[in-house]
């Protein structure tokens, strides 16, 4: 029964999600869908806070992903007819992409976020916010990739973007129950799709400054240097003065 | 508007109006003559100076041990070299009373400039060279050996057939093939940042290094014709090239600060 009542909290959140950003106030309108870099507006909303939604469609879809307090969450997709089909942040920025590229038109909509309506929540414990629960193993040790990351955001680009990076990690942690201890990110255990969506909002301050392709290489190299043996292999770096390709 | 924000516009915008006047304008007396005289070298000193404390202003946005403040240090130490190569120039000029003191002690620290920006840029290059892709690397690559080639060869083809010394046409011939293969270099940062506000920065020292390409060829055209006035309009293009540069540091600090 619990399952229903969440399930349907879900898809009510939704709902209620969607009809708020297609009333909301159309901050841009009708912006030709291949002239708009996607990431960076995306970076862009997201470095400032944004509450609503961008919205990308043609005649035959529209694609919504939509923003809670700077952090981008899903993409709702909604073919002609069809339930809305929904998809995590990375896959759904995809989708947006192809129908920006085959000629759909972009908006960017403001508006707040509706809250949880008080006939699906049991109890008063039911309140508060509960963190993700792993329903994944995380494919990647992510606390300490990010704490590489960080280290190397401002190595390469200085201490107050890496004091942004922190920050806005921190924030996104914070939600699901975790955050950074000095130099050091702990965070319970959550599913893979979280962690892409923590990842995606403590990289926007990166994204927005040093560009896109900075900020994956910057992560894939952490990834390599922590799957690699960490301290060990940034040791040995050091120690000879070299680093291998694909580290900023 | 912040004290940070106005700042470079009040330094940077009546140096570039003190340009457009002293190397627009044309005719008057003897004595406007001399006016601008004063005020090129004045400008040709000041915008070494601009240029460097906007590359100063930009590494102070990096901490101590930080690659990136070494980068816009060593491009500060250039600017610095320049101006004092113009000082030096403007001294043997009013001083020495040499209507053009080339080559001169001048010259070893107009090639320090050089040598100190292709390093800050080499620097810059080796820190985003992993983020950019490897078809935009084999561009820049043989974009830069191609018009490398092209400026060797254009100056090489011009300065053999003078009568000038070895070292005046190597420094000839060292000036615009070094400035060309900064272009490149400042090219490559603004593609591994693309995107992102650090693009632009390094967009403007890009530029920068185009307007010293051309100031190059321009001046040693004019050596060679026997044509270099006391104040050309191509001297303009000097002004230019720093001022890009100032901007380019003033620029990067601020994109930082807005993060």
């Amino acid at each position: 029964m619990e399952n229903v009542k969440g399930y349907r909290t879900v898809e009510t959140l939704r709902i209620q999600c969607n009809e708020a950003i297609q009333a909301g106030a159309a901050l841009f309108a009708g912006m030709c869908g291949d002239e708009v870099d996607l990431d960076l507006l995306v970076a862009y909303l997201a470095a400032r806070g944004f509450d609503g939604g961008v919205i990308v469609g043609d005649q035959e879809a529209d694609g919504v992903l939509w923003f809670q307090e700077g952090t981008p969450r899903e993409v709702w997709v909604f073919e002609a007819g069809d339930i809305p089909e929904v998809l995590l942040n990375g896959p759904g920025r995809n989708r947006l992409r192809d129908l920006a590229a085959r000629g759909g038109q972009v908006s960017v909509v403001a508006c707040e976020p509706p809250t949880v309506p008080p006939e699906f929540l049991d109890s008063s414990d039911e309140q508060e916010p509960q963190p993700a629960v792993a329903t994944e193993p995380p494919a990647h040790p992510w606390p300490v990739i990010l704490e590489h990351v960080a280290v190397r955001v401002a190595r390469s680009r200085g201490p107050r973007l890496a004091a942004q990076f922190a920050a806005a990690l921190n924030r996104a942690l914070e939600r699901h129950g975790g955050g950074m201890d000095g130099e050091r990110v702990h965070a319970p255990q959550l599913p893979e799709s979280t962690w892409r969506v923590i990842v995606e909002a403590a990289c926007a301050p990166v994204v927005a400054i040093a560009g896109r392709a900075f900020t994956d290489r910057t992560i894939a190299a952490s990834e390599r240097e922590v799957a690699g043996g960490g301290d060990e292999a940034q040791s040995a770096q050091a120690a000879v003065g070299t680093e291998g390709e694909g580290t900023p | 508007m912040t004290r940070r924000s106005w700042l470079p516009k009040a330094i940077i915008g009546p140096l570039a109006v003190a340009a457009g006047i002293t190397y627009g304008l044309d005719g008057g007396g003897p004595g406007v003559q001399v006016a601008r005289h004063v005020m090129g070298a004045l400008l040709q000193l000041l915008a070494p100076l601009v240029a460097g404390l906007g590359c100063l202003t930009a590494a102070r946005a990096y901490a101590r041990g930080d690659r990136e403040r070494a980068v816009w240090m060593t491009g500060a130490w250039a600017t610095l070299a320049w101006a004092a190569g113009r000082a030096v120039f403007t001294g043997h000029e009013w001083i020495a009373g040499k209507a053009l003191p080339f080559p001169s002690l001048a010259d070893g620290f107009f090639v320090a400039f050089y040598l100190l920006l292709g390093t800050a840029l080499c620097l810059e290059a080796r820190l985003v060279w992993p983020v950019v892709e490897r078809p935009v690397r084999r561009n820049l690559a043989v974009y830069g050996g191609l018009a490398w080639a092209l400026a060797l060869s254009m100056v090489l083809v011009s300065v053999a057939q003078s009568q000038a010394s070895v070292l005046e046409k190597a420094l000839a011939a060292f000036y615009p093939a070094a400035a060309v293969l900064l272009v490149p270099a400042g090219l490559l940062p603004a593609a591994g940042f693309r995107g992102g506000t650090s693009a632009y920065p390094w967009l403007a020292v890009a530029m920068a290094a185009v307007c010293l390409a051309a100031a190059s060829f321009g001046f040693t055209s004019l050596i060679r014709h026997g044509l270099h006035p006391a104040v050309h309009r191509a001297d303009a293009l000097w002004v230019a090239g720093f001022v890009f540069l100032a901007v380019g540091g003033f620029w990067q600090r601020a994109a930082l600060e807005e993060a």
